[in-house]
């Protein structure tokens, strides 16, 4: 078992199979050998780890991609479906979602952060800048100049 | 009494310079003629007064516009920044740079992207939302190497803001004519680092741009713009320029209809998916499609419709395809579909759809297909 420690001091004992779905994690635990230390994750907090946890609970007897898989993915030819389950876990408020993928990131768990970026990917596609803005509470902070230079843009769409 | 006017008629009136006054305005109905016989002088020194106070008195009447300029560019540099700082505490605003620019090459990723309309169309509405999101979105490359060609001004945006990432190049399905040469024009100083184009409605004119080499392109897909859908090029109907100088060693995937490049091209070399179509060999034998086929042991897929090629003899050449998925062959010609079927071995996984002008009877004209280990047909 491992023992993991959040940036507001909550511990979770995990499975190493669970634990090891983070690159960061299986490497830490690579380096000590066996050992009972605590592994601090200072860049992630209580409930988010919670999550990621559940995330790796139900992807521990998966193949951990390899980096001929990883290289596959450059090809440019990916989609952003989403598997069953991970729609359904990833299903939080816009909060949570990126701080799941932020704790991705840092814990280098590839799967959880390409379900995170094409959960957000999905929400922006087909939208209008004006649709993107009111979706996560961005104004406009372009200045006249920067907007004549997107009006000449979407004036380009219309040339022939 | 003194008379006035005729002291100002003998006399000049002279400025506190002891210049003469201009004969213009209040003075204009005085005796000219004095003025005639004493032309009147300006030295450089006047000049410049004049043209200074004048630049002065114009500066000064649009000195309120300029402030009035000046205060609301000010301003609007302060509300840009205060909107900028606003957005900085947007929950989406924590996700870093790079993660940001993944989920913007994940919108653009789908196949549908495409056809969005534009203002919904990735990666111009990403980089239309915010000046960070903009300048994420135009310092990724990789975002705008995905080109449609609809507008000259879009695609030419696009090659730019691609920097030296690999391109994909087609045109959208919906468009239905043919390429403006303009396109072609300005994709041409890019051939080098195309990895697929998809090119329909080509005009045997435009096809003069694609004759730099293509060392990146794996994918060429190239139709002519035909009238019918029945129409077959004759191969010496017109001369064909030496497509990307024949070097394209990564490409795998060719598809041309009614572009009769010769069999002997280079470009025929190393396929795992061939497609020819509309076209009336004359130069090119059936001998040398064969020889190509069985040069191809990765060929998955092959499709060959509406081929025409000179009368000769049985290729009688083996051509074994262990990795053949795919054939159609749409209507080509009995004798020509015989001799291929007869020399093609396939695996028993392959899937055969084969479409042929008369169908009831190809159980008599064809003979048995042969599988690569003598398995059952699938």
């Amino acid at each position: 078992m491992v023992n993991l420690v959040t940036s507001d001091n909550e511990s979770f004992t995990v499975e190493k199979a669970v634990a090891s779905r983070s690159v960061l994690i299986k490497n830490m635990l690579e380096d000590v050998g066996e050992s009972d230390q605590p592994i601090p994750l200072p860049n992630v907090t209580a409930s988010v780890l919670k999550k990621v946890l559940e995330y790796c609970d139900h992807h521990k007897n998966e193949p951990m991609p390899t980096s001929e898989d990883l290289a596959a993915e450059d090809t440019r030819k990916r989609t952003t479906d989403i598997g069953e389950w991970d729609q359904k876990f990833i299903q939080v408020d816009q909060e949570m979602l990126f701080e799941i993928i932020l704790a991705a990131n840092y814990l280098d768990i590839k799967p959880l952060l390409d379900v995170g970026c094409k959960t957000v990917a999905n929400m922006i596609k087909g939208k209008t800048p004006e649709e993107i803005r009111k979706l996560f509470n961005i104004v406009n902070d372009f200045t006249p100049e920067e907007e004549a230079q997107i009006k000449k843009e979407n004036e380009w769409a219309e040339d022939r | 009494m003194v008379d006035s006017t005729s002291d100002l008629t003998a006399k000049p009136l002279h400025t506190h310079t002891n210049q003469p006054i201009s004969p213009d305005g209040a003075t204009s109905d005085l005796n000219t003629a004095s003025f005639t016989r004493h032309p009147i002088q300006h030295n450089s020194d006047d000049e410049n007064g004049f043209q200074k106070l004048d630049a002065e008195y114009e500066a000064l009447e649009h000195a309120p516009d300029l402030a009035i300029a000046t205060t609301t560019t000010y301003s609007e540099g302060c509300l840009s920044v205060n909107r900028s700082r606003r957005n900085q505490l947007c929950p989406i605003y924590r996700l870093p740079n790079e993660i940001l620019a993944f989920i913007f090459d994940y919108v653009g990723c789908s196949p549908a992207n495409a056809s969005q309309p534009f203002r919904g169309r990735a990666p111009w509405n990403v980089s239309q939302t915010s000046k960070l999101w903009r300048e994420i979105a135009l310092g990724t490359a990789i975002l705008w190497s995905d080109i449609v060609l609809r507008t000259v001004p879009l695609a030419q945006a696009s090659l730019d803001r691609s920097k030296g990432a690999l391109l994909n190049v087609s045109q959208p399905k919906d468009m239905g004519v043919a390429p403006d040469v303009r396109f072609l024009q300005i994709l041409r100083p890019h051939i080098n680092r195309c990895n697929t184009l998809m090119l329909a409605g080509l005009t045997p004119e435009a096809l003069a741009y694609l004759t730099t080499p293509a060392p990146r392109l794996e994918t060429f897909f190239a139709y002519l713009d035909l009238d019918y859908i029945e129409d077959v090029v004759l191969e010496t109907s017109f001369a064909l320029p030496d497509l990307f100088e024949g070097h394209t060693p990564q490409l795998r995937a060719i598809l041309l209809g009614g572009i009769p490049l010769s069999l002997r091209s280079a470009l025929f070399v190393g396929l795992t998916f061939l497609h020819l179509a509309n076209i009336e060999y004359v130069d090119s034998s059936v001998v040398q499609l064969f020889r190509n086929l069985a040069m191809y042991p990765l060929l998955e897929i092959l499709w060959l419709e509406r081929l025409l090629f000179p009368l000769a003899d049985n290729p009688n050449i083996s051509i074994d395809l262990p990795r053949l998925q795919d054939l159609q062959l749409i209507p080509i010609p009995q004798e020509f579909m015989r001799s291929l079927l007869a020399s093609i071995l396939i695996s028993p996984l392959v899937s055969f759809d084969i479409r042929m002008r008369d169908a009831l009877d190809f159980h008599l004209r064809h003979p048995p297909i042969v599988y690569g280990n003598g398995g059952e047909p699938p």
